[in-house]
């Protein structure tokens, strides 16, 4: 195994941050009973919930020493995870002397977790894509698993290095005796990736046009994996395995030195940051005053997707699905800021010119843009969303609150992943409207 | 010197912001100084474009029609646009003030696009009382920007066509050719519009292909340029169309929507005149003469008063164009653009709700 050697190569900073007294786990809605109570000590690797019932993105693991304080939800939608809240007491780290080392076969296991093995519906899947492609998506792993050890084939991202991922690709491959893999990457990258050597027999490397970040992931799933388009419940049970360079580097962290992981490998990228850094931290470390020695202007931090991530709070600890951090800048007040030709930033209508201009440098803030406006039906939000229903009209019976219309017009069907509150040029956060709307269903049906 | 602006804005948002005049001062502000809001929730990033973009977009295509009007009829138009913009505003910034909301960017465009209706001859006192109607009845009634049934634009000129049918349809001025038109002396030559011409000619048992070549001739050509007496905005095809282009590829407008209403003139036209020859116009002069392209480009595209759905946008576009042939050929009236948008713009809900159920039916077999 060869990790150790990436390691070094793609961490640029290590931050020994100091832990707060209480650290949350993240362990999603577990499908079972969770193995421990409130108030029982627990070590450093212990699993909380059963990991083979364990949902999506999860960690499942206990990366501290202490004891179980409490139960507590966490996170918005309706999915909403569940975590367990530890307040450490002992030594962390006891588990070098201690602990039983878990086998191959549960560290494979523990890649999926930490990587984000997705075996729900649809849903999760496109919500899990977007998320993906905001991180700047540069390849779609598809792979025949099904006779597995880890359980199920599924569709894979990289993120960064092609020799990182050829590395987790043999893992994968070793874990998958030999069945082939197919890679998906863009037109642009697919020279590059033949150079890199990465084509054989059992890895076939194939085109997929990818444009950032309107093109529907799910359908681009869809035509790789050569299915019709999810219009239903349900739509690609595949599954999906992400392999990025962080869980390269967990799992062979976690192979060559048989530890549990308690550490987590973020990126941080976006205008607010000096550079683009790879940081490796302590999961469960506060984010507030993290990242402030390697920002450049202040900024509002978010962590899992640009669109459809959560903003970081100074006293949120960073989990460990979170892959990257991105550092946007806070706006300020331009004099004639609408009459500007707003070339830096995106724009998904052409009002601002941008489309026009060869070469336009996109210039990602935290900021609205604008004063909210009542919604004029211009339509922007119909036609970006991935999932065809109608977020024009679903965020106005979300906000008056009618239980029947929500159902009838598909709102479950929302896969939050925010391009409607980012188009509107009224400026509304329909998202938002419609996600309030969802828990208010929720709750409904819970009666 | 903007150090100065800024110190003097806040210190006015400070004294007026919340009291009645809080919006007034507030839009100053925000025309001034784009906000430095940060989202409170995912997304944290939201594209460039804003209420006040996507308007300026709408009246920047408005300007080659406008500027065009001010060169064939002379300054006369300045006055009517700035007496529509005053009326307007005035029932714009009263309503926002009882509200307490903040002013809609909306007027702008309906204050401009109302008057470019009008012929040029409209006395002031009308085009303020059509512009007060169209905001008043036409919007702030239902609730304001975003909440109207109908196009404010077209309510102000319904109700001064309907109002004052003898001003509305013999007040016409022949464009002037020169610089800046002729000026607009007490006895500027007036005259029918074209599809008045038309019209009368046909009720006088003429044919319509006959009517047609007394009164352009054959030079076709002229129809794209100048078409004689008529609304002022709607003067030149080919002004009008290069503004219906910007708003188009600027995503202000939608494209189905004026595609559809060209089509099923072109086509359905076509099909009506070869039936029908002494009644029905050829489409070609339906197209170029009157008021349709610019209807269809900038009436009809109204996103509040549409349809939102693009299905429904088809539907609507073609619906407009039926109208349209139908009123011109058969009913009284020489034109029918403004009544047959009215009247689809009290459809479009019905379409969007026929898209919804439609699409919700595939949701639930799914």
């Amino acid at each position: 195994m060869r990790f150790g050697a990436y390691r070094a190569d793609s961490i640029s900073a290590t931050i020994e941050s100091a832990l707060p007294p209480e650290v949350l786990i993240p362990i999603g809605i577990p499908k079972g009973d969770a193995l421990v109570a409130e108030g029982d000590p627990i070590k450093t690797g212990q699993p909380l919930v059963p990991d083979d019932l364990i949902s999506p993105r999860q960690f499942h693991l206990s990366t501290v020493t202490g004891h179980v304080d409490r139960f507590i939800s966490h996170g918005k939608g309706m999915r909403a995870p569940t975590s367990v809240a530890i307040a450490r007491s002992g030594d962390d780290l006891f588990w070098e002397k201690e602990y039983d080392l878990p086998a191959d076969a549960a560290a494979a296991r523990l890649l999926m977790i930490r990587s984000g093995v997705i075996h729900a519906c649809g849903e999760e899947i496109g919500r899990w894509l977007l998320g993906k492609t905001q991180n700047h998506l540069k390849a779609l792993v598809v792979a025949g698993l099904s006779t597995s050890p880890l359980g199920s084939s599924g569709i894979g991202a990289v993120e960064e290095d092609v020799s990182l991922f050829s590395a987790g690709l043999s893992l994968w491959q070793t874990a998958a005796s030999g069945t082939p893999v197919s890679i998906a990457v863009t037109e642009e990258e697919i020279e590059r990736w033949r150079a890199a050597g990465v084509e054989s027999e059992q890895v076939h490397i194939k085109a997929l046009p990818n444009r950032y970040p309107y093109e529907n992931p799910v359908i681009l799933a869809c035509a790789h994996l050569q299915k019709d388009l999810p219009g239903e419940t349900n739509p690609l049970n595949e599954g999906i395995l992400v392999i990025d360079t962080a869980s390269v580097l967990a799992a062979g962290r976690i192979m060559t030195s048989r530890r549990p992981l308690i550490e987590t490998r973020l990126e941080l990228l976006g205008e607010g940051a000096k550079n683009t850094v790879a940081v490796l931290t302590r999961i469960g470390a506060c984010a507030g005053g993290f990242f402030e020695p390697l920002l450049v202007r202040p900024s509002k931090l978010v962590a899992g997707g640009l669109l459809a991530g959560e903003g970081l709070t100074d006293d949120q600890p960073l989990l460990p699905h979170y892959h990257n951090v991105v550092a946007l800048p806070l706006p300020e007040r331009r004099f004639m800021g609408f009459a500007m030709p707003a070339a830096t930033r995106h724009s998904w209508t052409r009002t601002v010119l941008s489309s026009l201009l060869p070469r336009v440098r996109f210039e990602s803030k935290a900021e609205v843009g604008g004063e909210e406006r009542p919604c004029i039906s211009c339509g922007a939000c119909e036609e970006v969303c991935p999932r065809g229903i109608s977020p024009s009209y679903l965020f106005k019976v979300a906000d008056a609150d009618i239980i029947e219309e929500m159902e009838l017009y598909g709102i479950d069907r929302c896969i939050q992943c925010g391009l409607c509150s980012y188009v509107c040029p009224s400026k509304i956060d329909l998202m938002g409207k419609i996600v309030a709307g969802l828990k208010r269903l929720e709750a409904e049906r819970a009666e | 010197m903007m150090y100065v602006l800024r110190k003097l804005m806040d210190r006015m948002l400070q004294a007026y912001g919340k009291g009645p005049f809080g919006p007034i001062v507030e839009a100053l502000d925000f025309f001034l100084y784009s906000p430095d809001k940060t989202p409170e929730g995912p997304p944290y990033i939201r594209d460039g474009v804003d209420a006040k973009r996507f308007m300026s977009w709408a009246i920047i295509g408005l300007f080659p029609a406008f500027f065009g009007s001010v060169y064939f009829f002379g300054p006369r138009v300045l006055l009517v646009v700035l007496v529509s913009y005053v009326a307007g505003g005035l029932v714009e910034v009263m309503f926002s003030i009882l509200r307490k909301e903040p002013i809609a960017e909306g007027l702008l465009v309906t204050g401009l696009i109302f008057p470019l209706t009008l012929p040029v001859g409209t006395p002031l006192w009308m085009v303020a009382s059509g512009a007060i109607f169209g905001v008043f009845f036409g919007k702030e009634v239902f609730g304001g920007t975003g909440h109207n049934i109908m196009n404010p634009a077209l309510v102000g000129r319904a109700f001064l066509f309907l109002s004052f049918p003898k001003a509305m349809s013999s007040g016409w001025v022949l464009p002037g050719q020169g610089a800046l038109g002729a000026g607009l002396s007490h006895d500027a030559t007036t005259g029918a519009t074209p599809l008045l011409a038309v019209k009368l000619a046909q009720s006088a048992g003429q044919s319509v292909t006959v009517a047609i070549k007394e009164v352009v001739g054959t030079d076709w050509l002229q129809l794209l340029w100048t078409k004689g007496p008529d609304a002022f905005g709607a003067t030149s095809a080919i002004l009008v169309v290069i503004g219906g282009l910007i708003v188009i590829f600027s995503r202000v407008a939608n494209w189905r929507i004026p595609v559809s209403i060209f089509g099923t003139i072109i086509v359905l036209g076509w099909v009506l005149h070869t039936l029908a020859p002494s009644t029905f116009m050829p489409p070609h002069y339906q197209l170029l003469a009157g008021g349709l392209l610019y209807g269809a480009f900038f009436m009809a595209t109204d996103p509040v008063s549409g349809p939102v759905y693009n299905r429904a946008r088809w539907a609507y576009g073609i619906g407009i164009g039926i109208l349209i042939l139908l009123i011109r050929g058969l009913s009284g009236y020489p034109e029918g653009v403004m009544f047959s948008i009215l009247i689809m713009n009290l459809v479009a809900p019905l379409l969007d709700h026929a898209h919804r159920s439609i699409t919700s039916r595939r949701f639930q077999h799914g």
